[in-house]
């Protein structure tokens, strides 16, 4: 029964919800293999979030079925208030799955998205929404310049091309070492980096004093919620390899796909390397391990006659068979 | 121009040989082909806490909890997501709740650092949830078995039906102004020939207004004014079902459809009586109709529980509160049968999580084949 009354009934007042809302998407199902530094990449990510971003914003943090260390560390970033909204998923509902959620229930009118193995850099929220302001019909904006499939951009194209007051250019806009930097991070080579840097361009497109690059990623994007909510729902069945649908669905649509003309995040991908480790923000630095021993580091003793045997295609085949086997039986008890 | 090849799609190709700085080493194993995310289920029921300290009006809030996520699991006879909606709550309660996250129990556990009010949290759940229908309900409910199944009876039967309540609901939250009885009738007017759909009034048990007087704490005039009260009932004959004209913001279920159309509500504050109305005015605004349960299947257990003498409580305390184990349908559970390759790889998984010595051993095959196939090649 019900004894006295409910103390909540004399709160007048809730916060009203920050304009934008900061949200990350985190999935570490171990820290071992390929997640092995993802969590000190979280927390490197995390800190340049907290150290570079002085406007008003609240943080979701939407774990996709984590290991428990990172529910640990996210808990306790949560406990001493630097973040607003934890949502602990116990199954990895995918990232479109994902996506529905935060895109849906995010209470901020701006969501500023991003993989958790992203770097904020100082200006980077500022810039992206002057952009978002300054353009019409804007979907996403990425806080990077990117070189992007062109299919997913042809009615950002289109409008530059068709709108007067819009100043068009084509060229090589980005230098090669902020389009190298993106492409390390991908794990692509500097050889195929370099060829595909000479065989495409930038589009830069300036519009009421305001200047952007043409195309946008996924991985990270500022864009207004009413927008990623007419986008919803994305389909969920795959953990991953579904979300150009945003992509695909935001031009159909008409929006405007666009980035930054300065590199102001950076994707850091599953290792932090050498020339991240000092670039964790201040405020994370205690928190974040010491790099191990070699760990990072090429293991040239190996090479040699073993490692052109483990090349062989059918064996690299059927090693990778082992480790997908192995992968799944660590975390299908969480799906 | 030529259109740049998608990076992600040529990078398992590409020779990595010559990688020395690399940020991303391999392939992130959750893109692997085939590789099942979760498909949402078809009801996903949300509950809604606020704790701030364990004293005084709170003192049994987390038995309280405790009672109402077991009995709603227990009551399940089909698996649903069931997300717990945390408004800012002591780290006592936080910590409850992730235990019983951990244990399977919760599937989603949305922490918020600040109370947003209920109808703010409720904007994130009706907005959210991607389940066809969802359920919602206050952290004091007790379930009882069959509560989804008549709810949802009651959305198959009635057709312009909008929230649907478990529990016989005998307070006006509208005041008067509820407009689903006379809908219903002048629907069954209209449309009779053809549903026979007609309004009964019908003078409920004894036993179930004092359930509901107890629930509520009623004082001795409000008891007796409800027993005296007539509750206005639809009748779908054709159907065979029955539904009491009104709905609570206590307990409801509404489809996905109906519950993104009242978002967002606003938030006069954290719990206020103009918020509790939002809801069954919001759906009766769309054109639809609130209903309940003819029967109990659900109670409203409030926040002194242990001097209850509700056999369900009794049953939970001694049962499975004291032991901490929880069989109830609904729960996470191993797969099923399935064909050799399943059963080999849940009794894989059943070893592992059993035995710590086989997981290191795992850990360092999965290590060595990681670093065989990528560090090596870097």
């Amino acid at each position: 029964m019900r004894v006295g009354q409910n103390p909540a009934k004399s709160i007048e007042h809730v916060p009203e919800p920050a304009r934008v809302t900061v949200a990350l998407l985190t999935y570490i199902p171990f820290l071992s293999g390929y997640y092995a530094e993802s969590l000190e990449v979280l927390k490197t990510c995390l800190g340049s979030l907290w150290e570079n971003t002085p406007q008003p914003y609240d943080l979701m943090v939407f774990d996709n079925a984590s290991c428990s260390e990172v529910h640990t560390y996210l808990q306790q970033a949560q406990e001493q208030g630097q973040m607003q909204y934890l949502v602990l998923s116990d199954k990895n509902i995918g990232k479109g799955g994902a996506w529905n959620l935060i895109f849906q229930g995010a209470p901020g009118e701006i969501i500023a998205y991003a993989d958790s193995d992203v770097y904020f850099y100082s200006g980077w929220l500022e810039k992206s929404m002057e952009i978002l302001e300054a353009f019409p019909h804007v979907g996403m904006v990425s806080s990077r310049p990117l070189r992007t499939p062109q299919v997913y951009y042809t009615s950002t194209l289109e409008w530059a091309q068709k709108e007067p007051e819009a100043t068009l250019e084509k060229g090589q806009f980005q230098s090669w070492e902020v389009f190298k930097e993106h492409n390390d991070s991908l794990g692509v080579s500097e050889e195929t980096a370099r060829q595909w840097f000479q065989e495409s361009h930038d589009w830069r497109v300036e519009y009421h004093d305001c200047t952007a690059y043409i195309g946008a990623a996924h991985f990270q994007f500022v864009a207004p919620k009413s927008v990623l909510q007419a986008m919803a729902p994305f389909k969920m069945d795959r953990p991953m390899g579904q979300v150009r649908s945003l992509d695909q669905k935001l031009n159909e649509a008409g929006y405007l796909r666009l980035t930054t003309s300065e590199p102001l995040v950076k994707h850091l991908g599953n290792r932090l390397g050498e020339s991240h480790l000092g670039e964790s923000a201040p405020s994370t630095t205690d928190n974040i391990p010491q790099q191990g021993g070699n760990r990072g580091a090429p293991l040239r003793s190996r090479r040699g006659a073993i490692r052109r045997l483990f090349n062989l295609p059918p064996v690299r085949r059927s090693l990778l068979w082992l480790y997908d086997q192995i992968f799944r039986l660590y975390y299908s008890s969480r799906t | 121009m030529a259109v740049r090849p998608d990076i992600s799609s040529l990078l398992f190709l590409q020779d990595l040989t010559q990688f020395s700085s690399l940020m991303r080493i391999g392939q992130n194993p959750a893109k692997m082909r085939g590789s099942p995310a979760y498909t949402p289920q078809r009801v996903g029921l949300a509950s809604l806490t606020y704790v701030p300290d364990l004293e005084g009006y709170f003192r049994q809030a987390r038995d309280v909890i405790d009672i109402h996520l077991a009995s709603l699991r227990a009551s399940l006879d089909q698996e649903c997501d069931l997300c717990v909606f945390d408004n800012g709550s002591c780290p006592e309660i936080l910590n409850f709740l992730q235990d019983r996250w951990r244990n399977g129990v919760i599937d989603w556990l949305f922490l918020s650092h600040h109370n947003l009010g209920k109808n703010g949290a409720l904007n994130w759940i009706f907005s959210s949830m991607p389940n066809e229908y969802i359920g919602y309900s206050d952290s004091d409910v007790l379930f009882r078995k069959g509560w989804l199944e008549e709810s949802l009876r009651i959305f198959d039967s009635f057709e312009r039906v909008g929230m649907v309540s478990a529990q016989p609901v005998f307070f006006d939250f509208l005041r008067g102004q509820s407009q689903t009885a006379q809908r219903i009738a002048a629907y069954g007017s209209d449309a009779s020939p053809k549903t026979g759909l007609r309004i009964e009034l019908v003078k409920p048990p004894p036993e179930v207004v004092d359930e509901y007087c107890d629930g509520i704490n009623a004082s001795i005039e409000i008891r007796q004014q409800f027993h005296q009260t007539q509750l206005t009932v639809a009748v779908n004959p054709s159907r065979g079902a029955r539904a009491v004209t009104s709905a609570t913001d206590m307990q409801f279920m509404l489809s996905r459809q109906v519950a993104r159309k009242l978002v967002p509500m606003p938030i006069a504050g954290a719990l206020t009586a103009r918020d509790a109305i939002e809801i069954p005015l919001g759906v009766e605004t769309l054109g639809y109709w609130i209903l309940s349960t003819e029967e109990p299947l659900v109670r409203h257990l409030g926040n002194a529980i242990l001097d209850l003498d509700i056999p369900e409580v009794e049953n939970y305390l001694s049962a499975n509160l004291q032991t901490g184990q929880i069989q109830a349908p609904g729960f996470r559970t191993h797969p099923g049968p399935g064909g050799w390759k399943k059963n080999t790889q849940a009794a894989l998984q059943r070893l592992i999580d059993r035995s710590p010595r086989l997981r290191r051993t795992f850990t360092r095959v999965y290590d060595w084949l990681f670093s065989l196939l990528y560090e090596e090649r870097r």
